[in-house]
């Protein structure tokens, strides 16, 4: 169960970002899960919102799109910003 | 989190909203969680912004294994990244090994468990410098710890180094350290079937160690089954059977190795 560590850094990468375009906040993030990747997407799902807590991506929805081999990389994010 | 009402998680910290409130019952507090950013003003206008991103989650454990990995060919180290399952005999085949090996080429070993430097101490005084990283919690090695140990455990004249990983078919496979090459071992205790059911490891190692040969006239395991499945994964694996035990295999298992040094 290294799902927690995935989770992390993916909030670490989007965190980055989202500091990078001076965001508010992130809205949510799109990530692509493949089934050889040895991610499992429902106990991404489950420490997702824990492992959010306290940064930019707290309360950021997370969809997981399924893919066939090895992928595991951030497709998009959504984030707020000032206009 | 305040464990009393739960204010303060994830869910309460809707953007836009005040931090300090009282409760009814008997207690009062401000919100005592840390920010890494500035909360939006209420009045200030925000405006929502896709943005396509197409980069990789482990992107920084990545970004460390290609220092490693640039710093060992640099240093003329070959290193491999040893994966099975608990008990398969990956730190007996080193014990093995590295008596073999010594005198003649020189190895290095950083060995990864949950807990103890057992494995550690097995396989000192057999001429390798050897390191434990003890995960505590983690089930796997990350680039970051095995980059920390590199100038400490690659000394001069260091050929080989055998990264032996966690003791796990998952986790370990999603993390690159660095290594030049994954080598699987799968013990013939195991079911031969363990391939297939594991793909993303054996998906990943060129080369696979079939183990404690010496036990198969005992169990009821196909040799034949489990090379198909692993040709099924990997059709290019190099599949080599050995017992650390009985010798068995070890002879072609130590030619091989002293092939692959830089």
């Amino acid at each position: 169960m290294h799902e927690m560590a995935i989770a992390l850094a993916l909030i670490e990468q989007t965190g980055k970002v989202a500091r990078e375009q001076n965001a508010k906040a992130i809205a949510g993030i799109t990530v692509v899960v493949g089934r050889l990747s040895g991610t499992d997407p429902d106990a991404l799902r489950a420490v997702f919102e824990l492992a959010a807590e306290e940064t930019f991506a707290a309360g950021a929805s997370l969809d997981i799109e399924p893919a066939n081999g090895r992928e595991l990389y951030i497709k998009s994010m959504d984030i707020d910003v000032e206009s | 989190m305040c464990k009393d009402c739960g204010c303060g998680t994830a869910l309460d910290r809707v953007h836009g909203h005040h931090h300090d409130h009282s409760h009814d019952s008997s207690h009062s507090h401000t919100f005592h969680g840390s920010h890494d950013h500035i909360h939006p003003h209420p009045n200030t206008p925000l405006e929502r912004k896709t943005i396509e991103l197409e980069r990789k989650v482990l992107a920084d454990n990545d970004a460390h294994a290609e220092e490693n990995r640039r710093w060992l060919t640099a240093h003329g180290v070959m290193a491999i990244n040893l994966i099975s399952s608990p008990g398969a005999g990956k730190t007996y085949l080193l014990e093995r090994t590295l008596e073999r090996l010594r005198g003649e080429v020189s190895c290095a070993v950083i060995t990864g468990d949950q807990c103890t430097d057992n494995d550690a101490r097995r396989l000192m005084g057999k001429g390798a410098e050897v390191r434990q990283i003890e995960t505590i919690n983690s089930c796997h090695l990350d680039a970051v710890r095995v980059g920390e140990l590199l100038p400490e455990v690659v000394g001069n004249g260091v050929k080989l180094l055998f990264i032996e990983n966690i003791g796990n078919l998952v986790c370990p496979a999603a993390f690159d350290l660095g290594e030049h090459f994954k080598v699987a071992l799968l013990s013939a205790t195991e079911g031969e079937d363990k391939p297939v059911k594991y793909p993303t490891l054996f998906s990943m190692a060129p080369v696979v160690v079939l183990t404690k040969m010496d036990l198969v006239p005992h169990l009821d395991w196909d040799l034949t089954a489990c090379r198909r499945y692993l040709r099924t994964i990997r059709p290019d694996a190099q599949i080599m059977e050995l017992s650390a035990k009985t010798g068995q295999g070890m002879d072609n298992w130590v030619q091989y190795l002293r092939g692959i040094t830089l």
